[in-house]
């Protein structure tokens, strides 16, 4: 039985049109996965995001944790270290930036800490960059490392709700 | 157009004569940014010299380094006014700002038939290029 009729008896066209069906409809599901990436992958950041704040809102209202650097139960106005008070929004973003310039080290560069504070979403990070600077919070190194900077030493960064009355900026 | 009184402010201008400042007056431009608008870029053809009049802008150095302008009056953009006009920073405004816009070419015409001021805004130029020296210089800190 040569030529087409073999393919015929064994089944050969079914066989290739069940192959191209699959075949087609596979990349029709990896196309269809591939042009929804972008947005499930939009959904799991923000969603990652959000388990991030609120780890570090609870981590804020139940304990002074790092940032407040104070040991539990002791007053505050013991503290003789310069505190500033900044509202949520600030000190959610001031531990961004503190988490993003610790992947640079003590000494960091503005402008890529900017630069990798845009690429992750941060809200506003030019705005808060100069509110962080202006603040004191951050300075300037000097001598050969001018243009470099650092956090400033010694600064106590709380919630304005917990920080001793009268706490004013820098 | 400005007025010669806004620019008599400027620290940069300071002991440049009133009949200077008046003729700068005539060409400045006031220009509006907005927060995280880039005013110019590093290596980019440089037009134009600014001087702040409100905001703060950060100077980005191709080696990392970077200062804040804040002071009303700074100057920024002097790559615009020296040979081989190319910026050697890039400005990034962090908040909105506003500065008064010079272009070279308008500066240039004014040099030309006032060779006092050419003098005089070129020795301010110099100290700033000295002034900001130590950020266009140097090795890169951390890559």
């Amino acid at each position: 039985m040569p030529g087409l009729s073999a393919i015929a008896a064994a089944n050969g066209w079914f066989i290739t049109a069940a192959g191209l069906i699959i075949v087609f409809t596979c990349l029709a599901v990896l196309a269809a996965f591939i042009a929804r990436l972008e947005k499930m992958l939009f959904f799991w950041d923000r969603w990652v995001a959000w388990l991030q704040r609120l780890k570090r809102r609870e981590s804020l209202y139940s304990a002074p944790g790092p940032l407040a650097q104070e040991s539990p139960g002791q007053p505050l106005e013991v503290s003789s270290a310069p505190t500033i008070p900044l509202s949520g929004e600030s000190l959610e973003v001031y531990q961004y930036f503190q988490w993003l310039t610790r992947l640079e080290g003590d000494v960091f560069s503005l402008c890529r800490v900017l630069e990798k504070a845009e690429k992750r979403g941060i809200p506003r990070p030019h705005f808060h960059l100069d509110e962080l600077l202006r603040l004191g919070l951050i300075e300037e190194l000097p001598g050969e490392d001018r243009g470099f900077y650092r956090w400033t030493p010694g600064i106590i960064v709380q919630h304005e709700e917990k920080a001793p009355h009268g706490a004013e900026p820098l | 157009m400005v007025e010669a009184s806004e620019l008599q402010q400027s620290p940069f201008l300071a002991d440049i004569p009133d009949g200077d400042v008046q003729r700068l007056a005539e060409v400045a431009v006031v220009v509006h940014f907005r927060e995280g608008e880039i005013i110019f870029q590093a290596n980019g053809l440089a037009k134009n010299f600014f001087l702040l009049k409100s905001g703060s802008v950060l100077l980005c150095f191709p080696n990392g380094r970077s200062l804040v302008v804040r002071r009303p009056g700074q100057a920024l953009g002097w790559s615009s006014l020296v040979s081989p006009f190319h910026y050697t920073a890039t400005a990034v405004c962090l908040t909105d700002s506003v500065t008064y816009q010079f272009s070279n070419t308008e500066l240039f015409s004014l040099f030309r038939m006032d060779a006092g001021l050419a003098t005089r805004i070129t020795a301010k130029i110099e100290s700033l290029i000295q002034e900001r020296k130590p950020y266009r210089m140097g090795q890169t800190s951390q890559g």
